[in-house]
């Protein structure tokens, strides 16, 4: 009864998945790309996550809820990646090059982020980009509060260490 | 201001600057078939371990000496310790099966409920079994968020449905789901969804690491308590390390050896 009622629902208006993805890839996109640091690898990682949207795309009603969803994805997957692969990328892949990233705009934020642990980064990103809550940033980690906290207070001491001396720089020449 | 707030806020401001450099349109066309591509994938999937736990149920049943006359001896009576090997696919897919240090745990709880068995295993109740993998379904496809598991008593007839006592609407869906089965009663009893306890259970696995190195409290293993009311963490210093783990994690932990 109920798989024929879901069933029914089908034809009416157009696919939600279609007006969730219009609506929200660009948004969810650039969140992807500041925890990531890479477009591909921040393409990779959306495309992956709506992929699994997908399957439930009928039950979206809620875009924020679906964003939610598609967002804490990106995040847990970018995590356990990291878990399954750091032996390597602590051995064999350097981190962002500083020389290719002070090509772009901000490049001293780039190298920074790329120097914090994946976890530390994805809560900085959720916390200040997205300006989330500290408890739905714990929640999207999968983590405690107190756990958020701590990635929090860990990546923003990383950050300014690496950013205040360019302030101090920007105030003498102001 | 201080200036750790506006070190906070300009942190915002850039990072809101870098973002803004990524613009792209979105190829939904190009996501529609990549999620058809993994729809079909997890179907398929689904398919060959149901097949294969079928199989596994039915052979079980064959070294019981035959399932259908499983009432009529004493050796084939349900057996009142709960099986962690329902055999129905659904309930497999659900857990942490590929997390080796959290245990999944499916079967139903003894002490008040003795006879009480997962949804999913084979029961001289047919109404019961039916209501109970009904409710099994419609709780799992709308109300999963929030729900923990559900058990048959056989002994009163009653279906025993754990979830978050929040106002989701699940009580009613089941309380409705049950029409058909009027002689079945149904007991709600208030615990956190599996997916909050496996989320916690994934967190303190996630961290065994850092307990050793740090602390050297060494978890063997993390368990979500088989009626639902948290998970239990396995160390050889639980005495000692006890209420640290508490204090981390809250009171949804109980630690034991």
């Amino acid at each position: 009864m109920k798989r024929e009622d879901i069933r029914q629902g089908d034809g009416g208006g157009g696919d939600p998945f279609d007006e969730f993805v219009s609506a929200r890839y660009q948004a969810l996109l650039r969140g992807a790309y500041l925890i990531t640091g890479d477009l591909h690898d921040a393409r990779d990682l959306l495309h992956d996550a709506l992929a699994r949207v997908y399957p439930k795309r009928r039950t979206i009603r809620d875009l924020g809820a679906a964003e939610g969803y598609v967002r804490t994805t990106m995040v847990r997957t970018h995590v356990s990646r990291w878990r399954r692969t750091r032996r390597e990328v602590l051995t064999s892949a350097p981190p962002d090059s500083p020389a290719a990233q002070a090509a772009e705009p901000d490049g001293q934020l780039a190298v920074a982020l790329a120097g914090l642990p994946r976890r530390q980064r994805a809560a900085v990103v959720l916390r200040y980009y997205l300006d989330l809550p500290v408890a739905q940033v714990a929640q999207e980690l999968g983590c405690s509060v107190a756990t958020a906290k701590t990635h929090l207070a860990r990546g923003i001491k990383a950050l300014r260490q690496e950013l205040e001396p360019v302030r101090e720089l920007v105030g003498r020449d102001h | 201001m201080t200036t750790e707030d506006g070190f906070e806020e300009e942190l915002a401001v850039r990072l809101g600057a870098r973002a803004a450099r990524v613009g792209a349109g979105a190829p939904v066309a190009e996501l529609r078939v990549a999620g058809r591509r993994r729809l079909r994938r997890t179907v398929a999937v689904r398919g060959a371990a149901a097949v294969a736990v079928l199989a596994l149920g039915a052979g079980v049943l064959t070294q019981l000496g035959g399932g259908g006359s499983a009432a009529l001896g004493p050796a084939a009576a349900p057996s009142r310790t709960p099986s962690p090997t329902p055999s129905d696919g659904r309930l497999v897919q659900r857990g942490a099966e590929n997390d080796i240090l959290v245990t999944r745990v499916l079967s139903c709880p003894g002490g008040s409920f003795a006879s009480a068995v997962p949804i999913g295993l084979e029961t001289p109740q047919p109404e019961l079994s039916a209501a109970g993998q009904t409710v099994e379904h419609i709780v799992r496809d709308g109300y999963d968020d929030h729900y923990f598991s559900t058990c048959r008593d056989t002994e009163t007839n009653t279906l025993i449905v754990r979830r978050n006592p929040g106002p989701t609407g699940l009580d009613a869906a089941v309380a409705q789901a049950l029409a058909p089965w009027p002689a079945v009663k149904v007991k709600f009893v208030d615990t956190p969804s599996y997916p909050s306890l496996l989320t916690l259970a994934r967190e303190i696995r996630a961290e065994a690491g850092d307990w050793s190195a740090t602390y050297k409290v060494k978890i063997v293993n993390v368990e979500i308590a088989v009626d639902g009311t948290g998970v239990i963490i396995h160390t050889p210093q639980a005495e000692t390390a006890r209420e640290q783990l508490i204090k981390q994690y809250g009171h949804l932990v109980s630690v034991g050896l």
